[in-house]
């Protein structure tokens, strides 16, 4: 619209990212075309190939259920009843997502057993909760809150005026929740469950430490056949585009936002009486089993068998060993999620709406068929098993995550500032850097701490990439939870749980400021 | 005087749309004239003004300014200033900060100086140290226009730059804009859809419609001699009547009504409300439909002979509904084109 071609320092980086995020693609189709047809036939068609779709489905099923049955009712009390504290309460319900999968595998495993928190509480061991239900409760405890904050956010953007309107023509209120409230709840539903379905089928510590045979998993065990984890791989991203694809096709076209200018009314706030008590109590219960297990299992892990100095004196060291990839990923990602952002909302055409849809390649490949495909590509380079492999794929990983708040600001801010800069005579690179770029700083620190998060806390990239010797504390817990060494997992998942709740902390903050802003 | 703008043949077109969203426009500003263009949404002008700031490549035709084609030039090239609608100030800086970032030509030790001088001139001096957000929107606007001025812009364009003001706020600022531009002796095209604004504001208004320029003329003449229907009607409230002319008198339902030019045949013709006038006759062929008082003046629908006719009176005029009434006007009828 505005100048026909961006300026080539934009141009550029942001064609280096797109043709990045190709190569994993590449090689995972080299590597599983190297053997012909009736070989792939061989290696697919295959009664295990069906168990594990079978399984994979079941775990999602599971998960969308256990999570609907938690988001639902909370979403509902934080947007319309008169919970007391509603804010610090809403805080802590988000605070799960601080919370990796593995370790919510790792407290729940760490309640049953000989030694397990339960038989020393109560006497009698707690029968071992793994397999489908224990894969089923850790996904579902740290993932619910992205439906959580789906649902809160249509429930509080629904315009009450709607029900008063369907009021007065004489609806009932089973009829305006069926006909008004359940199809407008439909897109944020689909949208929070479609995260909550990707991490579930691309996780692999939760599943792995349950020894639940779902597709990362066997793809991981399977590594010994790459030809075979090539293929497991592709279905695995058959599964995820068929999944994108079905939600685009399912919510175009529809319409929810408000029509006309008048203001949203609010509705009135619902008074919970003698029902506060069942509504705190399941609010205590899903914040006792999200953020109190995996705390209590880790200090009674900490308290049955402390760690010896020398032990304790790792954490920190792995705690930087991790930050060394972490965070030149994460300032690469956002280095690259810059351009792309800026050309998609500034210059806006399919050319760089593509380049915006290839940087989401990373982040929505499962990590453990991400990681795998860049072993394939990078086996052959002087790179493999190098800190940089590692740190390129975090930052292919986490770079969608860091385009989000510079894009939502980017729209935000007004193309007017940039228009008045060229017309007081500045050039495209002084305006870029004078005029955008201050104005989008805590937008792009916002992306780069997303990334940073997620690297810290990542395990499947980390376990298939990391050089030998170079542990994160994502694969220290992994390995000692393994191990049945519970004790020694124990501090390395304290220091995840603490980094990582820190800063989903510092981002809400953020977050909240702009809003009220 | 001497001509600054001069726009031959503009043509710009969108992509997704037949329609040309600006025309064949020709058009010339001289140097220290204030130009309005003036129409609807969707008619074009704001298209223009961004052709000539250089956000938008036209499709056909030329822009020159001082006789040079400016269209080769990218917009920090071309020195043309800009006051955005909603002023587009730069949010991360304080004011002095804002106009010292157009002072590139001004050596930097005396930037600062310059920047006071600035804001003194548009009633806020020893507010440097104030961030955008902290000022109201009439101070702000002002600060858009000092910010614009400070760059010394051989042309300088308004975009809508008073509709985000309350209507308390809007002629006072206007006026002070208007007296500022004219100090500096600038050159400055202003872009409305509001025709008083346009009116007391422009010394030149052109008024446009589907992307084309219907008529350019002084305030008087658009609103005096418009010469085409759209023009009187968006304009203000205005009578037209079909009428057969000979002599260069037109045979109306009024009567016979004379004309500002000698034609023959079919004509339209357009007669303001205030240009007709009123007079109770128990036998007279019009009745009063409806009337609205409107504080300084009355507003009367009359019909006659199966016509309406919007007549404005004084207010010591009364007439009640129903009344019988003659219309009739002692001024002369314009002809306008359908």
């Amino acid at each position: 619209m505005l100048r026909r071609t961006p300026p080539w320092y934009l141009l550029l980086p942001a064609l280096l990212a797109g043709f990045v995020m190709l190569v994993p693609l590449y090689y995972l189709g080299l590597r599983a075309f190297s053997i012909d047809l009736p070989s792939i036939a061989n290696l697919l068609v295959r009664p295990r190939t069906l168990m594990l779709l079978s399984n994979t489905f079941k775990l999602s099923l599971g998960v969308m259920a256990l999570t609907t049955l938690i988001a639902l009712p909370l979403a509902w009390l934080f947007s319309y009843s008169q919970l007391r504290h509603h804010r610090w309460l809403l805080l802590l319900c988000v605070m799960p997502l601080a919370i990796p999968g593995y370790v919510m595998a790792y407290a729940i495993l760490g309640l049953s057993g000989q030694f397990g928190f339960f038989a020393q509480m109560f006497g009698t061991p707690l029968a071992r909760i793994n397999g489908y239900w224990g894969a089923v409760l850790a996904l579902s405890l740290y993932t619910f809150p992205y439906l959580l904050l789906n649902l809160r956010a249509t429930f509080l953007g629904y315009d009450h005026s709607q029900d008063e309107a369907a009021r007065s023509l004489g609806r009932s209120g089973l009829s305006i929740f069926l006909r008004l409230k359940l199809p407008h709840l439909l897109p944020a539903f689909l949208a929070g469950q479609l995260v909550i379905v990707l991490y579930t089928i691309g996780d692999f510590g939760a599943v792995a430490l349950m020894r639940y045979e779902a597709f990362s998993y066997a793809i991981f065990t399977s590594s010994f056949d790459r030809t075979y984890a090539a293929w497991l791989s592709l279905v695995l991203i058959s599964i995820t585009v068929f999944l994108l694809l079905g939600e685009y096709l399912l919510l175009r076209n529809r319409f929810f936002a408000k029509v006309g200018s008048g203001l949203s009314k609010e509705p009135p706030l619902v008074t919970l009486g003698w029902a506060m008590i069942p509504a705190a109590t399941f609010v205590a219960l899903v914040l006792l089993a999200a953020i109190g297990l995996p705390l209590l299992i880790i200090f009674y892990w900490l308290g049955l068998s402390p760690p010896e100095w020398s032990q304790l004196m790792m954490v920190p060291k792995t705690f930087w060993q991790s930050a060394q990839a972490a965070v030149p990923a994460a300032a690469l990602a956002a280095l690259f999620a810059l351009p792309v952002a800026y050309l998609s909302v500034r210059y806006p055409s399919w050319h760089s709406q593509l380049l915006e849809r290839l940087s989401y390649i990373g982040y929505t490949l499962p990590p453990l068929t991400l990681a795998l495909a860049m072993v394939f590509f990078s086996i052959r380079t002087p790179f493999y098993q190098s800190l940089f492999i590692l740190i390129l794929t975090w930052a292919m990983a986490g770079m969608a995550l860091a385009i989000g708040p510079i894009r939502t600001s980017l729209l935000q801010s007004r193309i007017n500032i940039e228009e008045a800069s060229h017309a007081l005579g500045h050039s495209n690179f002084t305006t870029f850097v004078r005029v955008v770029l201050p104005n989008i700083r805590r937008s792009i620190l916002a992306g780069f701490a997303l990334v940073l998060v997620l690297c810290m806390k990542e395990l499947p990239i980390a376990t298939l990439l990391a050089p030998s010797g170079y542990h994160t504390l994502a694969v220290r817990v992994f390995t000692f939870t393994v191990e049945g060494q519970l004790a020694e997992a124990a501090p390395y998942a304290l220091a995840i749980i603490l980094f990582s709740s820190m800063f989903i902390g510092l981002i809400l903050a953020h977050e909240d400021k702009s809003s009220t802003r | 005087m001497s001509t600054l703008l001069r726009i031959e043949q503009l043509t710009k077109y969108f992509a997704h749309q037949d329609k040309a969203a600006v025309s064949q426009l020709n058009m010339q500003v001289e140097q220290g004239e204030i130009l309005a263009l003036l129409g609807p949404s969707g008619c074009g002008k704001t298209t223009t003004l961004r052709m000539i700031a250089g956000f938008e490549q036209p499709d056909a035709g030329d822009i020159l300014i001082q006789q040079q084609s400016i269209l080769g030039l990218s917009t920090q090239q071309r020195k043309i200033g800009m006051v955005f609608q909603d002023y587009a100030l730069f949010p991360h800086w304080n004011l002095q900060d804002n106009l010292i970032y157009a002072m590139k030509h001004i050596s930097r030790a005396d930037r600062v100086k310059k920047a006071e001088y600035w804001l003194e001139l548009v009633g806020l001096g020893g507010l440097g140290k104030r961030m955008p957000q902290e000022l109201s929107g009439g101070q702000q606007q002002r600060v858009a226009l000092a910010r614009t001025l400070a760059a010394e812009p051989k042309l300088v364009l308004l975009d809508e730059p008073f509709s985000n003001l309350d209507a308390a706020l809007r002629e006072s600022t206007r006026d002070e804009v208007r007296r500022l531009l004219k100090a500096n002796g600038a050159t400055a095209i202003l872009v409305t859809h509001d025709q008083a604004e346009a009116l007391s504001f422009a010394d030149h208004i052109g008024v446009m419609q589907n992307g084309k320029l219907e008529q350019l003329g002084t305030p008087e003449d658009i609103y005096l001699r418009p010469q085409t229907a759209f023009v009187a009607e968006f304009l203000g409230h205005t009578n037209l009547i079909f009428a057969t002319a000979k002599n260069g008198i037109a045979q109306t339902a009024l009567g016979p009504i004379a004309l500002n030019q000698p034609v023959e045949g079919q004509v339209t013709l357009s007669l303001r409300p205030e240009q007709l006038c009123l007079q109770a006759q128990p036998d007279a062929p019009g009745v009063v439909i409806n009337r609205e008082f409107r504080g300084h003046d009355y507003f009367y629908l009359i019909e006659q002979q199966g016509m309406l006719f919007k007549v404005i009176t004084t207010q010591q005029e009364r007439y009640e509904l129903n009344q019988r009434v003659q219309v009739s006007t002692c001024y002369q009828a314009v002809i306008v084109q359908k």
